[in-house]
């Protein structure tokens, strides 16, 4: 039996009502499980394998297929409504997602992630059913070199990730690595840095850390702004649809992602939170100047460039009048004209003033991050803390609250 | 200064780091030791540490703004790494029920909350996370020294 008599003969078994019935199931199972902080897919799949054991072996394996995917997604569905990622694979989403679910879009971002995380899945399963032989060959050419590569490759990505100044991320990235030596030596057995401490031995896993950086910050930017204030975003029914542009918007990031995604994930070894990262990345760098946060959005259509380019350009010549006029120097042009433009996602902090004199570099990325639903979602100088560190807390706020309109 | 004081931790941590490191057998670099990769990473820990610190003083000190961090925020927002710190000390000895339910009330008022809300909000979590965690998946929660 040839491989595609194989998978004709697989759609088959699948597509039975009782087979049907088990994959809903074990994804709505999955689903409500990879909610639960800290249970990624493999942990969801031991938890409810049981459950299986009274069924058919196909119908088995289908429901635990359904149950990792669906808890695959779970994972995505607290990291965009409550910034708080379930595992590593999920932490980009909440990059993202959380910034939709601040500008109220959280029932576009989940249906986004839904359709995507179901489309870049076929795409996977399709592509390795057309070139797994190919592609098993490439992926035992894989040695330590490759691995090595792939690795200094991933840091370098990591730390572009988030903007902002290099100089930071490799402080980051640092902290990292060494958080990550923790433990037991994998080749020797030989235990570092565990201060005779059996739990320590075990190494500081991922999930804690996950949990630890963006459930307790969120906890205390909650704290910081009372309990008044603070709300869990509500998503109402009809809000899961996605408008026409977001889907236009989100339409190329997922087919690219998908690609990207597959690529990466050949990559024996622990490839799938190195995927999110690199399909990330790559959105990041299609966008162009990177000033737009929201995960339903790539900017890098030609009518989009056109745009800002006209944009910058009549700021420019309005920026050049007020300079002629009152004979200010350029650099005070800057923040004359951010103040006064229409769209000053980009012009506020060009001034080195407003920006605690970053070069206008590092600036771009503090745009990003005013600009950003932190502060879209409230005018309110309370809602900038979010960027407090690169940019100053009034010129965050003005870029906010203009950005909303633009 | 918040960011030069950084910069100070991170370099003091790095150092730290690395002497913790340097003790550690490294072998040769055609057969590295254990503690070979951290050396490494404490060199790249102490030198980004250091670039931080250079960055710093490159900038240009921001404009004095208003901050807008009012007294009682601050206080809510120690009183709440308080709170976490207080949890995870307490958990091992009281268990986890009652260092939740604890837990939870001791947030919600620091928060703001009234007091039925925090005891009603305490007593239903330490309850349905309990039954979902330990009952239904099982997880072992300690059970504290009081209750062995």
């Amino acid at each position: 039996m040839g491989a595609l008599e194989g998978l004709a003969f697989g759609f088959g078994v699948a597509f039975t009502w009782t087979n049907l019935f088990a994959c809903f199931a074990g994804v709505l199972v999955g689903t409500l499980v990879g909610i639960l902080p800290g249970i990624g897919p493999v942990g969801a799949m031991a938890l409810l394998l049981p459950s299986t054991f009274a069924l058919e072996p196909a119908t088995a394996l289908i429901m635990l297929a359904g149950i990792y995917y669906g808890s695959m997604y779970g994972g995505s569905t607290t990291s965009i409504l409550v910034n708080v990622p379930g595992e590593a694979a999920s932490v980009v989403t909440a990059i993202d997602g959380y910034q939709m679910t601040r500008s109220g879009r959280a029932g576009a971002a989940l249906s986004v992630s839904a359709v995507g995380s179901f489309l870049a899945g076929s795409v996977g399963v399709v592509g390795i059913v057309l070139f797994a032989a190919w592609l098993a060959d490439q992926a035992l050419r894989f040695g330590p070199p490759e691995y090595f590569a792939m690795t200094v490759s991933g840091l370098l990505l990591l730390s572009r990730l988030s903007g902002g100044s290099a100089v930071r991320s490799l402080v980051m990235v640092a902290i990292g690595l060494a958080v990550g030596t923790v433990g037991m030596e994998p080749i020797s057995g030989f235990r570092r840095f565990t201060f005779g401490s059996v739990q320590l031995s075990q190494g500081i896993e991922l999930v804690p850390v996950i949990m630890g950086l963006y459930g307790v910050a969120e906890v205390l930017a909650i704290a910081e702004s009372g309990i008044k204030k603070a709300h869990i975003e509500r998503v109402k029914l009809r809000e899961l649809f996605p408008t026409k542009r977001e889907w236009k918007q989100s339409s190329w990031p997922i087919a690219r992602g998908s690609v990207v995604g597959f690529l990466t994930g050949l990559i024996p070894g622990p490839a799938t939170v190195l995927a999110t990262f690199v399909a990330t990345r790559s959105k990041r760098r299609s966008r162009g100047r990177r000033n737009g946060s929201a995960a339903a959005r790539s900017k890098a259509s030609p009518a989009r460039k056109r745009r800002t380019t006209a944009q910058r350009r009549a700021r420019w010549s309005r920026c050049c009048r007020s300079v002629f006029r009152s004979r200010r120097p350029r650099r005070f042009c800057w923040a004359r004209s951010s103040s006064t433009a229409s769209s000053p996602a980009r012009c506020s902090c060009r001034n080195a003033r407003t920006c605690s004199g970053a070069s206008s570099r590092a600036c771009i990325s503090a745009t990003r991050c005013c600009s950003s639903s932190t502060c879209r979602s409230s005018g309110s100088s309370s809602a900038c803390s979010g960027c407090r560190n690169t940019c100053s807390r009034r010129s965050c706020c003005c870029s906010a609250s203009s950005a909303r309109t633009a | 200064m918040t960011d030069r004081l950084a910069a100070l931790l991170v370099i003091i941590a790095g150092g730290a780091y690395l002497a913790a490191a340097l003790p550690l057998p490294r072998g040769v670099a055609a057969r590295p030791g254990p503690g070979f990769y951290p050396m490494l990473v404490g060199v790249v820990f102490c030198i980004a540490g250091l670039a931080f610190i250079v960055e710093t003083f490159r900038r240009v000190p921001p404009r004095a703004s208003p901050d807008p961090i009012t007294a009682a925020a601050r206080i809510r927002a120690l009183a709440t790494a308080g709170t976490l710190i207080a949890f995870v000390v307490v958990l091992p000895w009281v268990g986890y029920v009652a260092a939740t339910f604890f837990f939870v009330a001791a947030m919600l008022r620091a928060l703001g909350g009234g007091w039925t809300l925090a005891l009603a909000t305490a007593i239903a979590s330490a309850a349905a996370s309990y039954w979902l965690f330990a009952s239904l998946l099982a997880v072992p929660l300690p059970k504290g020294v009081f209750f062995d």
